[in-house]
Formats: structure tokens, C-alpha cells, sequence
């Protein structure tokens, strides 16, 4: 038995390695670039921390999903770098070539590029962007975005190629909200198919769509594979293949990166920069973000909507343990170079005139008087403030998947100990904290969030009952000055009213504005990328290109697929 | 099957008693309480554990494990990608750990307290002393990037002639499965040798060293007499091995069962963690039964009924 | 090589392995003395943070300024604790268990090892990973308790074989000849018998709890920051490992050290109380 199994180990070794080796090279002439000197060609490998669970897009959340889906699938039309999200004037072409106005401004009729083609050869229709709206907004589905589909009244056919958008409301997004929010889904495939089994459906896990690639293959766990589509009436994409592979270890990712097997990784860490910038391979690569970090307090008490919280129901507490947070440290500690303060419920690229807002400062003996001023003193038996017998002590949460929030947590516990206020962190997997956050069942968490461009999401996050206010925050003053900045149509007008709603937001407190930072992308020296956006670096994917001089072999396989 | 059931139950029971479920996954698109109510009645997360635990009993029996809504794929599918992976690394591991760890154990057993044994012994103390994913680390830091730092294969093995293929194969199983075997061969050396050891003072080994066998003879029939309590430790292993994979799939990114429960704890999937749990004690009972079988095959004295 | 010889040699590890516990064991409890720092104590958030080693931090300082040293030495203090106490409970457990079961004999007895067979095919660290990520907040004493209780299966099986064995002696039969209840025969008869083995099987477990704790702090589970523990103190460098060494290598190297002697510490007791014994 023993020498059984000494003799037969290796071979049993290659036969199980290789059980999956199977299939042969279907070769094929690549139709590769021309000459030399040609860009086209070559492989993109994208790591990503996660597998996306569907590429269906009216399921895709998410910026890992979302870049693959933006890649395969157009828009009626794309937004201006920028991200200028009233008007049309700076939106561009996508699959619509042009677009008009009805007369009273609650319409718009697009006019679709006859040429255009599914992947599987099928013309683009009226009928696919009417079919789009129906899905995005069909309840069964729950669609991600179908919240903020609600000012767009119907889709009508006007013909085969001008689908008309009709409105509810004249606003000044009204254009981005026709566009933004979906990518046009082919209705010959998908209009047999019941709404709620189309996230299921073979179509998730193998979509076709219009975009200058088209989907190859997903191994699971493993790899999403695209080639360019040579047939796109836009012409073909000049590189041959995009490998999306999944590595949820942070450290195996920049190893794959520095060993030469991957070419883009967004969102390096800090520590890791020089060793980027210090690598032959890899340059890095400016990537704005819409995103800021704060800590989020419940105004309300726990569980219970109607009483305020017993320590953070006051506006002057808040603002006292702001005055108590050394945030340009904090931010400096945890995002280095890359971080700044926040300097209220946004990034400043969403801050019309930041300048103008005046911050809480910091400093921490004037958060102690105030404290005092308020009844909460220090206890004898260990400095903690007390009033009337309740102790100043909450519960500080963070997810366990969010190195920074996580960090933040022990930062702010040190600093808010200073003052005699005691946090005590807790770190959750987030679908625990989800739970505890959405039942209202916390004191306070560390919190980020990804904005739109546009700011749209300001209603979801702070208005009174919006369906993100995880704090229940409920200031009808507020609402008012929100409602006004968002159905501004002049433009000098509207930059005044948003300044006007995040001063308000920084007086108010609802939340501790920590930081707002953009970790650059890390990218192979040999790609030439287009600028990176932060809405999805996808942007411009398709002229993306290969330094024909620093060609490595995997940019050489040519447009061949395996299978 | 008792054994299955027992772990079905107690990990059905531990998902739902804990806080959270799949559901409230906060992504960085919240969805509206009406949106979860309403998800939540669809996945039948609001009714009675008992209603929930039955229903899915019934389908399992069927080999329909259920759906996850976070992967958005049914359960037995995603069991089916990660199953293969893991058997392949598990089953590579668990036999070149036997196979090396018998050869070592066996080699030490029979010259037990010689300057060699001791120094094989200290060799494998240390090596069972330290935690797998040590091992690993330190193997990433040695051999990285000269071997593939995780994966199954390269991004672009399919393209690769039949030979390259092979050989991008090997080189992503290397470190994985030598942080594996390494440890395994240490536990397995540990208790071979006590055993040979042993043996070797029996009665009967004196006996056929009187008969005139030589050495080499008797030592092959005292390894062969000591096998047995090794076989049974290895079916009892199964289980720590499998815990183990969990921490060396997720150091390098293999994606097999142990990636597939981290995952399916850390977002409260409760149907693929009871799905995997499954899979998972019905292969430690297999793993069981397969020592039983091979223990008969080796020893003359059990009877086969 | 003789018996006598083998003696002196596995006297000379008992001898070097106590020694190396007794001084990790002394370091924990006298870490508030040993420390250069506090454990917790950040040193300047934005000048002192992710300091290599220097002869003012031996091991450095991590991401939020803290002295590693010193938290790898708090960090001896929790691990070890948990060790010991989770320890100590599957020793109760299993010894109250594994002797029941065998002074109860027949049916009580067949039936109550087929349960520990149930218990035993359960991945171990597969339920540890389902509590420890379903609460991550777990004190560390609720963390012992879950360590301990899911630890037990082994002694259990240990100890019903040794009183089995010891049921049959003259003295247990004198003793139960003499009029002793069940209790008082296992407290005052059976256990001096047992304290061999269970001093062996203490030493590995402290050993493989060590480990565990480890790896559930690789996953970043476990005892949760701020607290210092190995696993986590090793968790907060993994993702940095190729940057900032130092905050993986050494609560490594403490680990490594520690299971290393208190294996070879068990194997010499072993030797030493029981030399013909199968590893356990």
C-alpha cells in the first residue's frame, strides 16, 4: 500500500493538476494590428478586490461591477468630464446621435445611430430604450437606481429609432436622469423573460450588450474575460482583451501587480506608493473619487424614532466633539499624502464655493468648557463625563472590510478619551453593522460614502425620512434649503443655495466630517490610459492602448479565444 | 448522517442566532426599508427559523440547496465551482503528507533516538509548531515573484500551448500545497514514528530478526504493522484539514470551499454556509469511511464483513 | 542508546522548554512593569506612526504610532490567558465527561461516545470562524469560553480510556469495596491517576490554542483592537507585509516561539510520565 502510493504520487500529482487542462487552442488567424507601429492590441489585467454576483445592469451597485458593465453596455449618452449634471450641453453622443426638446421642456426625443448593433448582430431599436425604462423601474426587478427614476414619467416610441423620454417636472437634471441611471438593454433577448428571473438568467452571467467589447467569458472566483468587438460601428477597441481577476487579499494584489501579472490596480494604499513609484513597471495615476468619510451619530435614541438620543440629541454636544477631533491629523494619519479634511457632507469637487464655509476649529479646551457648560462633568473614579448619572460612553462602529473606517474608530477613541468621552469601537462584518445601522440600532459609526456626481444623493442622505438618513437627522430648514439648491435653475444662484446647504451641515453636526482622500490608480508603464474618472475609470476604456515598443507576451496573443 | 445532520442543525442555529442577515448587507448603495421588506418576504427571511430550516431540509434532500441572493446564483452551483479547487488541493496535500510523513515518521521510528532521529525530530516539532498561514507568508516573501503569488492559473492560461498550461498549473499549486503538506507531513511524521517506534519493541519483530530476516525486511513488516493507527489519525485529521484550508484559500486567493464559507459567514449567506457545511461533514464521514476501507485493505487481523 | 540516556536528554528539554514558558508566562504577568510603553497609547498620529524598528521601539511602532514591543508584550497577556483559561475549561469539560462516561459504563457509555464522534466530525475551526465572525465583538473571556467548549472532544476520549483502564485496578476496587460515592472517587482516587496525562494534553492545548487564536486573528477575528493580542496585533501588518515587516515579524516569531516550547514541553512530559504512550 505504502509503496503504492510513494510510486504513484506524482503521476496522480499531474493527472489531478491537470484534470481541467483539457481543450486545444482553436488558433485562428489574429486580426491583430498592422504594422509595427500600430496601437492596436494588446491585454489589460484589472485586479479587483471582489467577484461581481451579476452583470445584469440594472443589478450592478458597486464600482467593481459597474466598470465591467460600462465597458459591455452604452448609455443614450455619456456625460462631459466634468460631470456636469444639468443641462445637456456638455453631455456627448452614445448611442443616441442627437436629442430635441419637446416645447413646455417635459420631453425629450433621442435619435438613435441607425448603425448601431447588439453583439449578437441585432439593430438597436426604439423599442430596447422603452424596454429599458419599463425594466429599470419594474418592481420586481429592484433595480439599484429605480429610486431616482421617479421624475421620468414614461418612454414612448415615436419610431424604430426615436424613443421619447417624458418628464413629471421640469428640473435641472432631467437630461442626466434620462441618461445617467441606465444602460440600454437589448429587448429581443430579455422581453420573454419574466422581470423577476431576469437578474437570475443566463443573460446575467453572459450579457450581451452594445459596448466597444463584448463579453467572452467568467470563470467563478477567478476571471471576467472581454475582447474588442471588431464589428462596433464605433470601430473596434484598440486593445484585444480586459481580464477583470478577482484577488480579495489587499497584499496578493500588489504582489500580482509588482510581479508583473496585473496592469491596473485602483485605490493603492498609501504604504505602498514609493514601492510603486520605485517599481520599473508601474507608474501611478491620478483617480478622483466622490467620496468622503465621516462619522455618523443616531440623533434619535435607539430603536425608538420619536426621543432624541440621550447624548447626541444635542446640537451643542456634536459640535463639542468636533471641537475635541484633531481631523487634520486624523486624515493625515490614515490617508497620508492622499487624505484631506472633509470639509463637510461632500468631497470639495461637489462644493461650489468651499472656501466660504466656515469650520468648527479644533480645540479641545473649549470642547471641554462647553461640555461642562452643558452638565456633562468628569466622574472622580475615572474622568469620564457624567450628568445625571449617565455616563458619556457610546458605541463606535466600523465595518471589519474598510481598513480606514476601521482605523478612524481607534483614532477617535483616543482623541475623544482627552475629553473625558469615552467611545468604545466595535468592528462588525458589514452585513452585521448593515443590520444594526437600518434598525437604527447604534450610537455612532464610522461611515463613507461614494456620491453620485451632482449631488443628487444629498435628498437620500440628509433630507428629513430620507431612505439613506441612517442618523435621522430631521431638520425641516434644512429640507427647504436643499429642496431650493436642487430646483435652482440659474446657475449663480444654485452654486449660492448648495453653499448655503453644507454650512448648514457642518453648524448641524449630523455627522463628524473626518475626510475625503483619492488613492491613485497604479497602472503598467506600457498602458496608455485615458484620463481616469470618478465616476469609473471604464471612461474611454476602448482608446486605451498598448506602447507598441513595450509590448510583453500576453499583449501578443491577438484576438484568438480559447474556447 | 447523524453527523451531518448534527452540523446542519448547529450551523443553521448559529447563523440565525447571530445579528445580521444577507439582506443587510450594506453595499454603497443602501436600499429603501420597502425594498428590504419586501426582498426579505421574497427569500422568506421573515418567517419562523423552524419554517425556514424545514423548507430548505425538504429541498436538500432533492439536491436543490437553495439560492443565494448575494451571489444571485442557486447554491449548488457555486458549491459545484468551489468543490473541485478544494479537492484537489486538499486531496494533493492530505496524501503527500501521509506519504512523506510515513516515509519520515517510519525512517525516524526505526532508529529511534539516534543523532538523526533527534534532529528529524526538532526539524518536526518546529514545523508542526508553526500555524499554516505563517508558513505561507514566509514561502510568498521566499518564492514570490519567482512562483505565482495565488490563483489557479495565470490570467491567460487558456491561451497557452498544452505544456505551458501544465506547467502555469503546477507553479500556482506549489505554494499552497506545500504550506499545506509542509505541516501535514510534521503531524503525520510525529505520530509514525511513536508508532514504528513502538513496534519495533514488539514481540514478533525480535522474532523474524531471530529467523535470519535482515534488517530492511523487518522494518518493512514493523512500518506495515504500524500504518494502523496512522490511517486512523488520517481520517480524523479530516476535518482540522479543512479548517486549515480555509485560512491557506484566502492567503492565496485559491477558490475552492474555503473561500466560498469565509465569504458566505462574513455576508450571512445562510443557505451556501448550510450547503457548505454539508459538503463539508459529509466528507469528513467519507474521509472516515476511506480510513475504515484502507485500515481493513492494510491489516490481515480485521475481518471483512 | 540506552533508557538512562533517552531520560537525560528529554529531562534536558523539560528542563529548556519550562524555562522558555515560565518566561513567557513571567512577561505576561508582569507586562504592566516589562512594557516601555502603553499598549494603546498613540505617540504622535502623524510624526511617530509605522516607525521601523530603533533602539527606542525594538519592534518598531504601527500604523496609529504605537509601540509594537509593548504590544506584543500586552498581547502575551491576552493570548496566554486565553489559552490557559480555554484550556482549563476543556479539561473540565472533557475530564467530567470522559469519567463519567466511563464509571456509567453499557448503554450511557456507548451512547455518550457516539455523540463525541458527532461532535469530533465537525470542523472544529469552521465553528470557531462562524462565531467569531457572526460576533465579532466577543470579550476575551467569552472568546476562552468558546475556544474551551468546542476543545473538550479529545480529553474527553483521553481520560474515558485511562479510568476505563483504571476501573479495573485493586486499589479502585478496594476503594468502591469500602462504601465510596462516585464523586469522591473520582475526585480523591481517580484524578492523582489522571493528572499525568491531563498535565500532557494541557501543554499541547495551550500549544494548539495559541495557534488558533493566531489564526483567527490572520482573518481578523478574535480579541478586536484596540485590546493587544498576537492574532490581532499580526492582522493590522498583514496587509503591509512587504512595506512594514515588523508588524507581522514579531508577534510571528512570539507565536512561533511559544507554540514551539510548549509542544516540546509536552513531549517531554510525556517522555518523561508515560514514555510508551501514542502522541495524543
Amino acid at each position: 500500500m505504502l509503496r503504492a502510493i510513494s510510486r504513484f504520487a506524482p503521476i496522480a500529482l499531474l493527472l489531478a493538476v491537470c484534470t481541467s487542462c483539457g481543450g486545444t487552442d482553436t488558433g485562428g488567424d489574429s486580426d491583430t494590428g498592422t504594422g509595427a507601429g500600430s496601437d492596436i492590441g494588446g491585454t489589460l489585467i484589472e485586479v479587483q478586490p471582489a467577484e461581481p454576483s451579476t452583470l445584469f445592469p440594472p443589478k450592478v451597485s458597486g464600482n467593481d461591477a459597474g466598470v465591467i458593465v460600462g465597458a459591455l453596455f452604452d448609455r443614450l449618452a455619456n456625460i462631459g468630464p466634468a460631470l456636469q449634471t444639468t443641462g445637456d450641453q456638455e453631455f456627448t453622443p452614445a448611442l443616441a446621435t442627437g436629442w430635441s426638446w419637446g416645447q413646455d421642456s417635459l420631453s425629450i426625443a433621442f435619435t438613435l445611430d441607425p448603425k448601431m448593433r447588439w453583439h449578437d448582430g441585432a439593430p438597436v431599436r426604439a423599442k430596447d430604450v422603452q424596454f429599458t425604462f419599463a425594466t429599470y423601474t419594474a418592481p420586481e426587478v429592484e433595480a439599484v437606481d429605480a429610486s431616482v427614476l421617479g421624475n421620468i414619467d414614461s418612454v414612448s416610441v415615436r419610431d424604430s429609432l426615436t424613443p421619447v423620454f417624458w418628464f413629471k417636472r421640469r428640473l435641472p437634471y432631467q437630461f442626466f436622469d434620462a441618461t445617467y441611471h441606465m444602460y440600454i438593454l437589448p429587448s429581443h433577448l430579455l422581453d420573454t423573460i419574466a422581470p423577476g428571473a431576469l437578474k437570475a438568467s443566463a443573460f446575467a452571467r453572459a450579457p450581451i450588450g452594445t459596448g466597444r467589447f463584448r463579453f467572452v467569458s467568467w470563470t467563478p472566483k477567478q476571471r471576467i474575460e472581454i475582447i474588442a468587438d471588431t464589428l462596433n460601428a464605433r470601430g473596434r477597441a484598440k486593445l484585444d482583451r480586459v481580464y477583470y481577476t478577482f484577488t480579495s487579499d489587499y497584499a496578493t494584489a500588489t504582489v500580482k501587480l509588482f510581479a508583473d501579472e496585473a496592469d491596473f490596480y485602483e485605490g493603492i494604499r498609501p504604504v505602498n506608493i514609493p514601492q510603486v513609484q520605485a517599481s520599473s513597471a508601474l507608474r501611478l495615476e491620478p483617480m478622483p473619487t466622490l467620496r468622503y468619510e465621516y462619522m455618523a451619530y443616531n440623533l434619535r435614541q435607539k430603536g425608538d424614532s420619536a426621543a432624541p438620543h440621550p447624548l447626541f440629541g444635542d446640537v451643542n454636544v456634536r459640535r463639542a466633539l468636533a471641537m475635541a477631533v484633531d481631523r487634520a491629523s486624523l486624515a493625515r494619519n490614515v490617508h497620508d499624502t492622499l487624505g484631506a479634511v472633509a470639509l463637510s457632507a461632500g468631497p470639495r469637487t461637489l462644493i461650489p464655493d468651499s472656501a466660504a464655509l466656515k469650520q468648527i476649529p479644533y480645540d479641545p479646551t473649549a470642547a471641554r468648557k462647553l461640555l461642562d457648560s452643558l452638565g456633562w462633568v468628569p466622574s472622580a473614579k475615572d474622568g469620564i463625563r457624567e450628568r445625571n448619572g449617565v455616563r458619556f460612553s457610546f458605541e463606535l462602529m466600523a465595518p471589519s472590510s474598510s481598513q480606514s473606517r476601521v482605523r478612524f474608530t481607534e483614532l477617535l477613541q483616543q482623541q475623544f478619551l482627552a475629553i473625558g468621552v469615552e467611545a468604545r469601537p466595535v468592528v462588525l462584518e458589514g452585513p452585521a453593522m448593515g443590520g444594526r445601522v437600518m434598525a437604527g440600532d447604534f450610537d455612532t459609526f464610522v461611515n463613507a460614502w461614494n456620491m453620485k456626481p451632482g449631488r443628487l444623493g444629498m435628498a437620500q442622505t440628509w433630507r428629513t425620512r430620507g431612505v439613506q438618513n441612517y442618523g435621522r437627522y430631521a431638520s425641516p430648514e434644512f429640507d427647504r434649503m436643499l429642496d431650493s439648491a436642487m430646483t435652482s435653475l440659474r446657475s449663480d444662484l444654485s452654486a449660492q443655495r448648495w453653499t448655503a446647504v453644507f454650512q448648514r451641515l457642518i453648524d448641524d453636526q449630523p455627522g463628524l466630517w473626518l475626510a475625503e482622500a483619492s488613492a491613485p490608480a497604479a497602472i503598467h508603464r506600457r498602458i496608455r490610459n485615458a484620463p481616469l474618472s470618478a465616476d469609473g475609470w471604464q471612461r474611454g476604456l476602448a482608446d486605451w492602448s498598448v506602447d507598441p515598443a513595450q509590448r510583453l507576451d500576453r499583449d501578443k496573443i491577438g484576438l484568438r479565444s480559447a474556447r | 448522517m447523524l453527523v451531518v445532520a448534527a452540523a446542519v442543525t448547529l450551523s443553521f442555529v448559529l447563523i440565525h442566532a447571530a445579528p445580521g442577515d444577507p439582506l443587510s448587507n450594506m453595499g454603497a448603495e443602501p436600499m429603501s426599508p420597502e425594498l428590504v421588506a419586501r426582498l426579505r418576504q421574497a427569500y422568506r427571511l421573515d418567517e419562523p427559523v423552524l419554517v425556514q430550516y424545514g423548507q430548505w431540509l425538504a429541498l436538500a434532500l432533492q439536491g436543490d440547496f437553495g439560492y443565494s441572493p448575494l451571489a444571485m446564483r442557486p447554491v449548488s452551483a457555486l458549491l459545484a465551482d468551489a468543490l473541485p479547487a478544494t479537492l484537489q488541493l486538499m486531496g494533493m496535500a492530505l496524501l503527500s503528507s501521509i506519504g512523506l510523513g510515513v516515509l519520515l515518521g517510519g525512517w525516524q521510528g526505526a532508529r529511534a533516538d539516534s543523532p538523526g532521529d533527534r534532529s528529524l525530530s526538532l526539524l518536526s516539532l518546529v514545523m508542526y509548531s508553526v500555524p499554516e498561514f505563517c508558513l505561507g507568508i514566509v514561502l510568498l516573501m521566499l518564492f514570490v515573484p519567482a512562483l505565482p503569488p495565488g490563483g489557479m492559473t495565470s490570467d491567460t492560461a487558456d491561451m497557452l500551448p498544452l505544456m505551458q498550461r501544465i506547467v502555469d498549473r503546477l507553479r500556482h499549486f506549489i505554494l499552497p500545497w506545500l504550506s499545506l503538506t509542509i505541516v501535514g507531513t510534521a503531524v503525520f511524521a510525529r505520530f509514525q514514528r511513536a508508532a514504528m517506534r513502538d513496534t519495533m519493541r514488539e514481540p514478533f519483530v525480535r522474532t523474524a530478526r531471530a529467523k535470519g530476516l535482515d534488517e530492511r525486511q523487518v522494518r518493512r513488516q514493523a512500518l506495515r504493522t504500524s500504518l494502523l493507527p496512522v490511517i486512523t489519525i488520517a481520517g480524523l485529521t479530516f476535518p482540522a484539514l479543512l479548517g486549515g484550508a480555509v485560512v491557506v484559500e484566502k492567503l492565496f486567493n485559491w477558490p475552492g470551499m474555503g473561500q466560498l464559507l469565509w465569504d458566505a459567514i462574513s455576508r450571512r449567506d445562510h443557505w451556501v454556509l448550510a450547503g457548505a457545511v454539508v459538503v463539508g461533514s459529509t466528507m469528513t464521514v467519507l474521509g472516515n469511511l476511506l480510513a475504515d476501507v484502507t485500515r481493513a485493505a492494510v491489516d490481515p487481523r480485521v475481518e471483512r464483513s | 542508546m540506552t533508557a538512562l540516556h533517552r531520560g537525560a536528554a528529554s529531562r534536558r528539554t523539560l528542563r529548556a522548554s519550562m524555562l522558555l514558558v515560565a518566561l513567557l508566562a513571567f512577561v505576561a504577568i508582569a507586562a504592566p512593569v516589562i512594557a516601555p510603553y502603553s499598549p494603546i497609547k498613540e505617540l504622535g498620529l502623524t510624526t511617530m506612526n509605522s516607525q521601523p524598528p530603533s533602539l527606542a521601539h525594538p519592534f518598531g511602532t504601527d500604523m496609529s504610532s504605537r509601540d509594537v514591543l509593548s504590544r506584543v508584550i500586552y498581547g502575551a497577556q491576552i493570548s496566554l490567558a486565553v489559552a490557559a483559561a480555554s484550556v482549563a475549561l476543556s479539561l473540565l469539560l472533557g475530564t467530567t465527561y470522559g469519567a463519567l462516561s466511563a464509571m456509567a459504563g453499557g448503554t450511557i457509555d456507548r451512547v455518550m461516545m457516539r455523540l463525541l464522534d458527532v461532535f469530533l466530525a465537525l470542523p472544529r475551526l469552521l465553528v470557531l470562524l462562524a462565531i467569531t465572525a457572526l460576533w465579532r465583538d466577543l470579550p476575551w473571556p467569552a472568546l476562552a469560553l468558546v475556544i474551551g467548549g468546542t476543545g473538550w472532544y479529545d480529553v474527553a476520549r483521553l481520560v474515558r480510556g485511562e479510568v476505563q483502564a483504571l476501573l479495573g485496578r485493586d486499589f479502585v476496587l478496594a476503594a468502591k469495596a469500602g462504601g465510596v460515592g462516585s464523586a469522591r472517587l473520582l475526585g480523591r482516587h481517580l484524578l492523582p491517576h489522571l493528572l499525568p496525562v491531563l498535565a500532557v494534553s494541557a501543554t499541547l492545548g495551550v500549544a494548539h490554542t495559541i495557534t488558533l487564536e493566531a489564526s483567527l486573528g490572520f482573518l481578523g477575528l478574535g480579541v478586536q483592537p484596540p485590546t493587544a493580542s498576537w492574532g490581532n496585533v499580526l492582522h493590522s501588518g498583514i496587509g503591509v507585509v512587504d512595506t512594514m515587516w515588523w508588524l507581522t515579524a514579531f508577534p510571528v516569531l512570539a507565536i512561533v516561539l511559544t507554540v514551539i516550547s510548549c509542544n516540546a514541553l509536552g513531549d517531554a512530559l510525556r517522555d518523561v510520565f508515560a514514555p510508551e504512550q501514542v502522541p495524543a
